[in-house]
C-alpha cells in the first residue's frame, strides 16, 4: 500500500502509541481489502457507545486509550440513558455510573457527544465527502441519499479512523463500487413511513450486501431514511438507488439487470411476524425523529416516547414525551412488550416488539 | 494448508478449538476468564490459549472491544482463524496483537489437534 509521508509518521508513533496503533490497523485491513492508499476523511461517527452493548470489555478499552486525540470531527451514536432523566425511567444508578465513565472518555478525546444514529439531521454531509461512519442505517443513509461516501464500518475501524483520520480507499468510496447491481420493482403502495422501512427489510433480506435500484416509488427524506434503516437491518446494504429521486441514480443503465419484485404479500408478512395486542410502551424514532417528523408526533393520541437528538429536542406537547440520548434498543428498558414503528426497533427488540404503522399509532388505532 | 495471515506475529503451536457456526463473540465469551459462557452447543469450555477457528463472526459491531479485554486480562486465544475476512474480528485482532488470518478450510482440523500456525509462510498444519 503507498502511504504518504504524513501517515508514514503516523506509522512509525510520531502521533503517540495509539495512533499508531490505529494506523496499523488500517494499514492492514486496508491491505487485506485491497486498497492501494488511504483517503482522508472529513467526519466520523462511532458507534458502541451503550455500557449495555459495550459492557466492561468496551469500557476498559476506551479508558486504555482515552490519552489519543481525534483528528477529525467525530460524532457518537445514541448511549444506554436519557442522560437528564435517566433516573425517573428507571435506570439504575450502577449502570449509569459506567456509562458517564464511556462518556468522558469521548468527551476528553474530542467526540462532539451528538448520542444520536442519524447525525445527518443536524448536519447534511456534503455530495462526495469521504467519511467514516459506524452506524449502518446512516451509512445507507448518507451514500445514497447525499451522495456522501462510507463504507460500513465497525466499531474499532471507525474509532481508528477518527483517531488518524483516515479509511482505507476500497468499497463505496471508489466510484465502480457504487453502480447497482439489482432492480427491485416496488408492485404495492406505500402509505406509511413504516412501510418503507419494512420494504427495506424486505429487500435486504434478499439481496444481502448488494446494491439495489428501486423503481416505482417516489418519498422524501424521512420515507429514504426508513428505506436505508430497514435495508441495513435485513441485508447488510451499504448503498441503494432510487429511480428520479436520489442525486446517483441517474448514472447508470438499468437494462440487463438481475430484477426482483416485492408485492402487498412481501410487505403484510413483516407486519404478521411482529404482530400481537396491547405494549407496555410505545416508541417512535428508529432512527432518531427529524425535527419535521417530531413536530407531527405531537398530535399523538395515546401517550408515546419519541426518541430524538437532544439538540432537536423542543417542549414536550399533547401525551408526548421526548427521550433524547438513547432509544429502546440501547437502553436497559424492563418492559416486556414495546410498540414501534421501525422494522429495525422490532427485528431488535425480537420477542418483545409489537410493529404497528406510525399513522395507526398515532391515531390510536388497533390496540 | 496456506492460509492469508492478515495480522503476523511469529510461529505458534497449540491445541485447536474448531467451532463450525459463526459465533457472537460478545455474547458467547466472558472477557474474564475466558470461558464459552453463552455458547452451551459447545463443549470445550475456554478458549484461552488455543488457535481459534471458526467461519466468521456474526452479531455486534463491539465484538472488537471483546478480543481487546482477553489479550488484556490474558485470556485470549493463541491465534484465531477464519474462513472468511471479518472486519470486526480483524480489526480486533489487530488492535489486541492477536495474531489473525483468514481463506482456511478449518474442516481439516478437530478440536484437540496440535496446530502450528507459521505466520511468516502463511502455513497452518497439523504436527
Amino acid at each position: 500500500m503507498y502511504l504518504t509521508r504524513e501517515q508514514e509518521e503516523i506509522l512509525q508513533g510520531a502521533k503517540g502509541e495509539v495512533a499508531e496503533k490505529c494506523m496499523r490497523v488500517l494499514v492492514r485491513l486496508g491491505e487485506a481489502l485491497g486498497a492501494e492508499r488511504l483517503l482522508p476523511i472529513e467526519w466520523a461517527h462511532l458507534s458502541g457507545i451503550s455500557y449495555k452493548t459495550i459492557g466492561e470489555a468496551g469500557l476498559e478499552f476506551l479508558e486504555d486509550i482515552k490519552e489519543a486525540d481525534f483528528s477529525v470531527k467525530t460524532t457518537t451514536n445514541p448511549c444506554g440513558m436519557d442522560l437528564l432523566r435517566w433516573k425517573e425511567l428507571g435506570i439504575d444508578e450502577s449502570f449509569a455510573i459506567k456509562q458517564l465513565r464511556i462518556l468522558n472518555c469521548l468527551e476528553r478525546m474530542g467526540a462532539s457527544l451528538t448520542l444520536t444514529c442519524t447525525p445527518y439531521h443536524l448536519e447534511m454531509p456534503k455530495f462526495g465527502q469521504h467519511l467514516a461512519w459506524a452506524e449502518s442505517s446512516a451509512v445507507c443513509f448518507v451514500n445514497s441519499v447525499i451522495g456522501a461516501r462510507t463504507n460500513r464500518e465497525g466499531a474499532l475501524s471507525a474509532l481508528a479512523s477518527a483517531i488518524t483520520g483516515f479509511t482505507p480507499d476500497c468499497g463505496v468510496h471508489r466510484e465502480e463500487n457504487r453502480a447497482p447491481d439489482v432492480l427491485v420493482k416496488v408492485g404495492v403502495e406505500l402509505n406509511s413511513v413504516t412501510d418503507f422501512g419494512v420494504l427495506g427489510y424486505v429487500v435486504g433480506e434478499i439481496v444481502g450486501d448488494s446494491v439495489p435500484y428501486f423503481v416505482g416509488i417516489r418519498g422524501g427524506i424521512d420515507q429514504l431514511k426508513a428505506i436505508g434503516a430497514g435495508l441495513a437491518t435485513g441485508g447488510a446494504v451499504v448503498m441503494f438507488h432510487v429511480q428520479d429521486v436520489t442525486p446517483e441514480s441517474k448514472k447508470y443503465d438499468i437494462r440487463g439487470l438481475e430484477k426482483i419484485e416485492v408485492d402487498h404479500r412481501d410487505i403484510q408478512k413483516v407486519y404478521e411476524k411482529w404482530g400481537g395486542e396491547g405494549g407496555d410502551a410505545i416508541f417512535l424514532g428508529c432512527p432518531h425523529l427529524s425535527k419535521e417528523e417530531l413536530q407531527r408526533s405531537f398530535k399523538s393520541k395515546k401517550p408515546v416516547f419519541a426518541c430524538v437528538a437532544r439538540l432537536l429536542a423542543c417542549r414536550e406537547r399533547g401525551s408526548v414525551r421526548i427521550l433524547c440520548d438513547t432509544c429502546p434498543v440501547v437502553a436497559p428498558f424492563r418492559f416486556d412488550k414495546i410498540v414501534v414503528d421501525s422494522v429495525k426497533a422490532a427485528a431488535y427488540l425480537g420477542e418483545r416488539a409489537i410493529l404497528r404503522r406510525r399513522e395507526e399509532i398515532l391515531e390510536g388505532k388497533g390496540y | 494448508m496456506r492460509v492469508r495471515v492478515i495480522n503476523p506475529d511469529g510461529i505458534f503451536e497449540a491445541e485447536a478449538l474448531v467451532i463450525l457456526r459463526p459465533i457472537n463473540l460478545l455474547k458467547e465469551v466472558d472477557p474474564v476468564t475466558g470461558k464459552l459462557a453463552g455458547a452451551p452447543d459447545i463443549r470445550e469450555e475456554s478458549i484461552s490459549g488455543k488457535i481459534l477457528m471458526f467461519p466468521h463472526g456474526k452479531g455486534s459491531t463491539v465484538g472488537s472491544y471483546l478480543l481487546y479485554a482477553l489479550k488484556r486480562n490474558g485470556t485470549s486465544p493463541l491465534a484465531i482463524i477464519n474462513e472468511r475476512f471479518d472486519l470486526v474480528i480483524a480489526s480486533g485482532c489487530i488492535f489486541s496483537s492477536i495474531p489473525y488470518a483468514d481463506q482456511a478450510n478449518i474442516r481439516q482440523f478437530k478440536t484437540g489437534d496440535r496446530v502450528r500456525f507459521d505466520t511468516k509462510k502463511g502455513e497452518l498444519i497439523k504436527v
